[in-house]
């Protein structure tokens, strides 16, 4: 009995450790000299710098001119990862509470065509896509970076799931308290998916801070600059013939991970709390 | 002037299932109705078509002079508890009960007004700020009555509120919804699939089969003159015994076995030869020994109630049940049956309709 719940807990170290190293390894090497990175490889000790490449990663701009600092980079991403999770779930409860409580003709049809866009993300169709937003003059905006990614099946399926799960005498009722389609969307359905809309959140702000590739096609001016892209920058001078600035590069990374990390830990809070609760 | 009336009431489900077929009721101001019937015999569908929350096929709804078949609920000046409360699970209490106040434009310190009074009088008051997963279903049953109280109605609907709550605190908020309803004089349906509840809450009953009304009256006409074989058989437990039989003249009855039986003369609601059903309440027949009573009885099993005991066992080979405040064990097996006259039920063996009066 107590061997076996060593041994369980022997497997979870080794998982903690194996996922955690890596990031351990990133950080160790950020406080060291970019000079010691390079001769002697990353390191598993923290060094003398500090968090100076951190000051740096934030304040100046490696690999750009003077406007897409971490800082600034940061904050698109924030704006990204916040615009893209909220637009997601704000579109999806609508078309969740379109297709669930109202007669629409064909809202079968409707529902797979919505979910059928699940066989076209974004790789499939950037060039259109591109093509769309730039005609719209929405090129190097955040609308731009945001719009083309709002819908989402899945989103729609998982708050579509949950509405089905909500009994039909709340709506009643709502009905007998002469509460209309607009009151009983916002003063029930909306508090009751709480926990719901904190784990989407949590979900599509990671990938929405990730985004990668449309950011990239989006974006020439580096006022819209993500982090993400920016990391990549930091390294990109290779090309240029100069030495990457390691530390700061890794100092990017961490910080480009903090903000992910603090949205999971923060949402989980509300998302466990809700579930305690049992408001069912 | 009916404070609610029915008019020839069907509903026909999309998928063509007819779960009313042609209701017609007209209830008094103030009156206590409860709708009874087996599951699945329509007494939702009607009162969801009183509430507006089913669209009727064809006839008419009136409430007080209006016609409100065509109105959505919340016009309809009605309010309705539900079987599972339907309380809203975020709101506080306060919020369940002020909600509909506040959507009908009433003012804050209006709403507060009406809120504290039903909660004082459900004694809800030390929990107005409590959310509804944090009370009891007892609690929870109160709240719901709040919310259909605050709004001062026409109108009170019930669907089987009582059915979630253990058996102690069902009795407990039967009495307090019939002591709430007397003292608001509220017009109200209540629907049960439970015939102590029906007998005990009820000013009138309607028994409902199959989408139609079976019969209507107070408690006490329904049970002592069931119009059908089918109100017999569902009020009362255990329920009445149905014995078939053939009329022999205008006053005997022979039973299938070959007995005869003497009954009060029937004079013109029958003819001879006509076959009937004999019906006697397990409580309205006794015992004596073999020989010295009306009908033959075979005694099977006995089932020990405390006030009373059951005797199970047979007449003329047909189940049938005797409740008896006395009975000692006997030897045999054989016993005899007698019971007043006056107290027997005589239906049609085809329609089931009542024949004697
Ligand atoms: N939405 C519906 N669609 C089709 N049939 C229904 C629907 N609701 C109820 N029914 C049917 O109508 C009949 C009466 O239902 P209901 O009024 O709920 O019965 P009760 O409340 O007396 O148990 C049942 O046979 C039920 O299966
Ligand atoms: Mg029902």
């Amino acid at each position: 009995m107590r061997q076996e719940k060593l041994f369980d807990h022997a497997i979870l170290w080794v998982g903690v450790v194996f996922l955690l190293f890596p990031v351990w390894l990133l950080f160790a090497s950020s406080t060291h000299t970019t000079e010691t990175i390079i001769k002697e490889g990353l390191q598993f000790l923290p060094g003398g710098e500090g968090f100076g490449a951190y000051a740096t990663a934030l304040t100046s701009s490696i690999g750009g001119t003077e406007i897409a600092t971490g800082l600034r980079m940061t904050i698109n991403s924030l704006i990204m990862g916040i615009g893209f999770a909220v637009g997601k779930i704000v579109i999806a409860m609508c078309a969740a509470y379109t297709l669930v409580y109202f007669r629409i003709p064909m809202a079968n049809f409707l529902f797979w065509i919505i979910f059928s866009t699940l066989l076209l993300p974004l790789e499939v169709r950037i060039v259109p896509s591109y093509e769309v937003v730039s005609q719209l003059g929405l090129l190097n905006s955040y609308t731009g970076l945001i719009l083309p990614l709002i819908a989402s099946a899945t989103a729609t399926f998982y708050f579509q799931q949950f509405f089905k799960t909500v009994p039909e005498e709340l709506l009643e009722a709502a009905q007998l308290d002469n509460a209309n389609a607009f009151k009983f969307f916002i003063d029930i359905l909306v508090p009751l998916s709480k926990t719901m809309m904190a784990a989407m959140f949590i979900i599509m702000f990671v990938v929405g801070w990730n985004q990668y590739l449309w950011p990239i096609m989006m974006t020439t001016e580096e006022a819209y600059y993500t982090i993400v892209m920016g990391i990549k920058n930091v390294l990109s001078v290779v090309r240029e013939g100069r030495i990457p600035e390691y530390n700061v590069a890794f100092a990017m990374i961490i910080l480009a991970m903090l903000p992910p990390v603090a949205v999971v830990i923060l949402f989980q809070r509300w998302f466990i709390q809700g579930l305690v609760e049992s408001e069912k | 002037m009916g404070a609610l009336k029915l008019d020839n009431v069907v509903k026909t489900y999309a998928n063509g299932h007819q779960a009313m077929k042609g209701i017609s009721l007209d209830i008094n101001e103030g009156e206590f109705l409860v709708l009874v019937g087996p599951s699945g015999c329509g007494k939702s569908t009607t009162l969801r078509s009183i509430a507006g929350l089913e669209s009727i096929t064809s006839g008419e709804i009136h409430i007080a002079d209006e016609r409100v078949d065509e109105l959505p609920p919340a016009k309809r000046d009605i309010a309705m508890v539900f079987q599972n409360y339907a309380l809203y699970p975020h709101m506080t209490v306060y919020n369940n009960m002020a909600y509909g106040l506040k959507n009908r434009g009433y003012s804050a310190a209006d709403i507060a007004e009406k809120v504290n009074a039903a909660a004082k009088m459900l004694e809800l008051t030390d929990y107005l700020q409590r959310k509804p997963g944090q009370l009891s279903g007892g609690q929870r049953q109160r709240v719901a009555m709040g919310r259909a109280m605050v709004r001062q109605p026409k109108l009170f609907l019930f669907d089987e509120p009582l059915s979630n709550l253990d058996a102690s605190l069902r009795l407990q908020m039967r009495l307090e919804i019939k002591r709430l309803q007397r003292s608001l004089g509220t017009t109200s349906v209540f629907v049960t699939h439970d015939q102590v509840e029906a007998m005990t809450l009820a000013d009138r009953l309607v028994i409902m089969n199959k989408g139609e009304i079976e019969q209507v009256g107070t408690p006490k006409e329904v049970y002592h003159k069931p119009q059908t074989t089918f109100v017999a058989k569902f009020l009362g437990s255990p329920a009445m015994n149905l014995l078939p039989a053939t009329l022999v003249g205008k006053n005997q009855l022979k039973l299938d076995d070959g007995q005869l039986i003497a009954i009060p003369d029937q004079e013109d609601a029958v003819q001879d030869g006509q076959r009937l059903y004999l019906g006697l309440r397990p409580e309205n027949v006794s015992l004596t020994n073999e020989g010295n009573g009306l009908i033959n009885f075979v005694a099977k099993v006995s089932e020990e109630l405390g006030a009373t005991q059951l005797l199970h066992g047979e007449v003329a080979n047909t189940p049938f049940s005797l409740n008896l405040s006395q009975f000692d064990q006997h030897e045999t097996e054989h016993f005899s049956l007698t019971f007043d006259p006056q107290q027997i039920h005589l239906f049609d063996y085809e329609t089931g309709e009542r024949v004697n009066a």
